[in-house]
């Protein structure tokens, strides 16, 4: 009984160990990004001034529950208003296609994990020394008041990149 | 059998981590009594800068690594390096062992000089990618991130 036990064990940590190993998470990461890159607009003043440079760094947090399917998507508290407002609105009314990053997810199997993807916002003459530069808070690695714990996996950062226009490079 | 495996599946996933709070107070403070950047940012008016602290703690809840993010400047490597061995451990392994913490415990550390409306001087590696990996590895795993280490002294805040 012991040694069923103990092989039971060790088949039980080679799957987790293999596991972990094997998933892919960064096509996740890529397809996400792209998206939200395609719907978010820095406020509308940066746009139109043209003696105006910005720089955003932000977080976003993608839950994955153990059916692989997304459970929330969260943007840090240290998040600018405009951001997280942008970000709430695009889950709100369902431009954020769930389906596909369920599908996704489950392809690259990718379950019971936050994904954190980190988002950088800046003007097309960044950088530059007098830039406007949004320094995170105290909050940057919070969400709903508790900093980021439990199994986390990072992404590489996004960067959206926008003309004086408004025309997203 | 069934059921003690079934006990041992279901606690799987918090055995690593706890929600539980311990006082890490010593350890910030040591890191922010010793930490000086001062000869890097005397000449500059504005000065910001931003990287991770990792602590690697293993499976009896020592610390088997501690490393700065790959955006660290080197200065900021050096300095690190001169007061690894000078820094207040006790409250880290105990913080562990209480909360059965096997994982990396992550702890931002801000420099910052300068007040409110500052134009900063940007060092692009404070903001790259580079800032959430470590040794070119993304942070993955059972992370917890602690409140960030500010690092404000009255000379660097200019208020003398």
């Amino acid at each position: 009984m012991l040694n069923i036990f103990m092989n039971f064990k060790l088949l039980l940590f080679y799957f987790l160990v293999v596991n972990t190993n094997n998933i892919d998470y960064q096509p996740f990461f890529k397809e996400f990004g792209d998206d939200i890159s395609k719907m978010i607009r820095p406020p509308k003043e940066y746009l139109e001034y043209s003696n105006i440079d910005f720089y955003y760094s932000q977080l976003i947090k993608i839950k994955v529950d153990n059916k692989y399917n997304i459970s929330s998507i969260k943007v840090s508290d240290g998040s600018s208003e405009w951001f997280k407002e942008d970000i709430e609105m695009l889950v709100k009314k369902g431009r954020v296609n769930f389906d596909k990053f369920n599908r996704l997810a489950k392809k690259n199997k990718i379950k019971n994990c936050e994904l954190i993807l980190p988002v950088e916002i800046v003007s097309d003459n960044y950088p530059k020394i007098n830039c406007k530069l949004y320094i995170p808070n105290q909050n940057f690695y919070m969400f709903d008041n508790k900093n980021l714990a439990g199994t986390i996996i990072f992404g590489n950062r996004i960067t959206i990149s926008y003309s004086y226009a408004g025309i997203k490079k | 059998m069934k059921k003690i495996l079934t006990i041992l599946l279901f606690f799987y996933p918090i055995v690593g981590f706890s929600q539980q709070d311990t006082n890490l107070s010593s350890f910030v403070r040591s890191i922010e009594r010793l930490y000086n950047p001062l000869p890097i940012i005397k000449d500059s008016n504005c000065f910001y800068n931003n990287a991770l602290l990792m602590v690697v703690f293993d499976s009896s809840y020592k610390i088997c690594k501690m490393q700065l993010s790959d955006n660290a400047a080197s200065w900021n490597i050096s300095e690190f390096e001169r007061i690894k061995r000078k820094l207040d451990y006790t409250s880290l392994t105990k913080y562990a062992k209480e909360n059965n913490f096997i994982g990396k415990l992550l702890f931002p550390i801000v420099i910052r000089r300068g007040l409110k409306n500052c134009k900063y001087e940007i060092e692009n590696h404070n903001f790259s990618s580079s800032l959430f990996s470590f040794n070119n590895i993304l942070l993955n795993g059972n992370i917890r991130f602690e409140n960030p280490i500010v690092i404000t002294s009255m000379e660097m805040t200019g208020k003398n």
